[in-house]
């Protein structure tokens, strides 16, 4: 530049991020973010997680496509007690420690009221429920970025929510033979439902449909499970739960192509009851928080 | 203003934000995608192409990564890998990398850019935020309250 001053802060936010996002490991990005006030709402931005994680894939890694996100698993009593939270992946002991001292940072007393909903690719949607009396509690919900660390409160919904939900037609669907084939048509169906009021959220019967087929495929099934999650890359791959009330409960995927079952987590030992739900979810990258340096 | 040498070479003529003139095969401009364009376009044939964001201490660097870069096609890499090591060390200090830094994202020059900004990234790290500071003149602008809480959020990864 004709005027440069020589600070590195002249230069536009992009060309800084390719910088910032080549540091070697998270732990100096983080550091980088008590610099100043620019620095940290560069790091904390969703781009530089991606930059960080692009500047950092080692080629080889690349072909192993679907190795490149961490499952999370969310599973708790029906009945209360405690809820338990794992991360299965390469670097499942990081994002998990990161988790829970992060939470408790945040949320102090609050944290173990903390669920999470849902997750897009990095980041994960959590709900905060505070009871005030025994009838009433009120909501807030809360994005949590894995890689920085953060907690983003979003703002209440602009009405009174009304139980929704979207469903869409599944990638698989059974022919007449009972088994499961990938539709032939392009495309899926969508459809919103809305809960009317005075109705109960009741209706499951679809659900458990749709897991009777899936215990047709595959002959090694207990009693007891359900489908989880769809893997995001390889839609040949479902998640699925099974649970054997008598020994090890864990999660398999089942490669519907192929038909092979491989177990990918054991499930804590006292949860060892039917009496559970547990659901999945997806991290797009395992490779965050990457290894913190000895 | 297109020229052509004996190896019937073209040459074109760039000019730096201060007026100085460099003349260069089109070969070794066209590495920065900005220029391929404006040649492309046929902004070359009346006279030099300007380039107003760039200096001529900077640009005669840059040509510089550029020519060895366009002329060792078939070399070892690693014979262009001490070679790259060598050139961001002529640099000198993280100002002048800065400088690069810019007209290597201006220039649209992917190699330059990658190379520098992993020499100002190497710079970085293991420093403190206040050593950070200093090196590039940063004015801390958190409040101490603020700086905790980053401080906290941060915390896991330090413990």
């Amino acid at each position: 530049m004709v005027d440069s001053t020589g600070s590195i802060n002249n230069l536009p936010d992009g060309v800084l991020t390719e910088i910032l996002s080549r540091v070697p490991t998270q732990k100096c990005a983080l550091t980088c973010k008590l610099v100043c006030k620019q620095w940290y709402s560069l790091i904390s931005c969703s781009n530089f997680v991606s930059c960080f994680i692009t500047n950092h894939i080692n080629p080889r890694e690349e072909e192993e496509e679907y190795q490149k996100y961490s499952l999370i698993s969310q599973a708790k009593r029906r009945t209360g007690g405690g809820r338990c939270i794992s991360f299965l992946g390469s670097s499942n002991q990081d994002l998990e420690s990161a988790w829970t001292q992060s939470k408790s940072t945040y949320f102090g007393q609050e944290s173990e009221k903390i669920k999470i909903l849902a997750s897009n690719k990095d980041l994960l949607l959590c709900q905060l429920t505070i009871k005030e009396t025994v009838v009433r509690s009120h909501k807030a919900w809360f994005i949590y970025n894995p890689f920085t660390v953060q907690w983003i409160e979003l703002p209440p919904p602009p009405i009174a929510a009304r139980a929704m939900a979207i469903t869409c037609e599944e990638p698989y669907a059974k022919d007449i033979h009972g088994r499961y084939r990938r539709p032939d048509h392009q495309g899926r169906r969508f459809k919103v439902w809305e809960l009317q009021e005075g109705c109960s959220s009741g209706g499951v019967n679809g659900e458990e449909e749709w897991l009777w087929s899936l215990k047709y495929s595959i002959n090694a099934w207990g009693p007891y499970g359900g489908l989880l999650q769809f893997d995001p890359v390889n839609e040949d791959i479902v998640y699925l739960l099974r649970l054997h009330p008598s020994r090890c409960s864990n999660i398999v995927s089942f490669n519907l192509g192929t038909g092979n079952l491989a177990v990918v987590s054991q499930l804590s030992p006292d949860l060892l009851t039917v009496n559970f739900y547990c659901k999945c979810f997806l991290l797009a990258h395992p490779l965050w928080p990457v290894p913190l340096p000895s | 203003m297109s020229i052509t040498t004996e190896n019937n070479e073209k040459m074109i003529t760039l000019m730096s934000s201060d007026g100085e003139e460099f003349v260069v095969e089109e070969a070794v401009a066209a590495q920065s995608q900005t220029i391929k364009h404006l040649i492309e376009d046929g902004c070359s044939t009346e006279g030099s192409i300007p380039l107003p964001n760039v200096t001529g201490r900077v640009l005669s660097e840059v040509i510089q990564y550029c020519k060895k870069h366009s002329s060792s096609d078939d070399k070892e890499e690693k014979e262009l890998e001490a070679w790259d090591a060598e050139f961001v060390k002529a640099a000198d200090d993280h100002v002048a990398l800065t400088d690069l830094m810019m007209a290597a994202n201006f220039l649209d020059i992917k190699g330059l850019l990658d190379l520098v900004a992993q020499t100002l990234a190497n710079m970085i790290t293991g420093k403190s935020p206040e050593e950070v500071r200093r090196m590039w003149n940063i004015k801390n602008d958190f409040t101490p309250e603020e700086a905790e809480k980053v401080r906290k959020e941060n915390q896991w990864a330090f413990e």
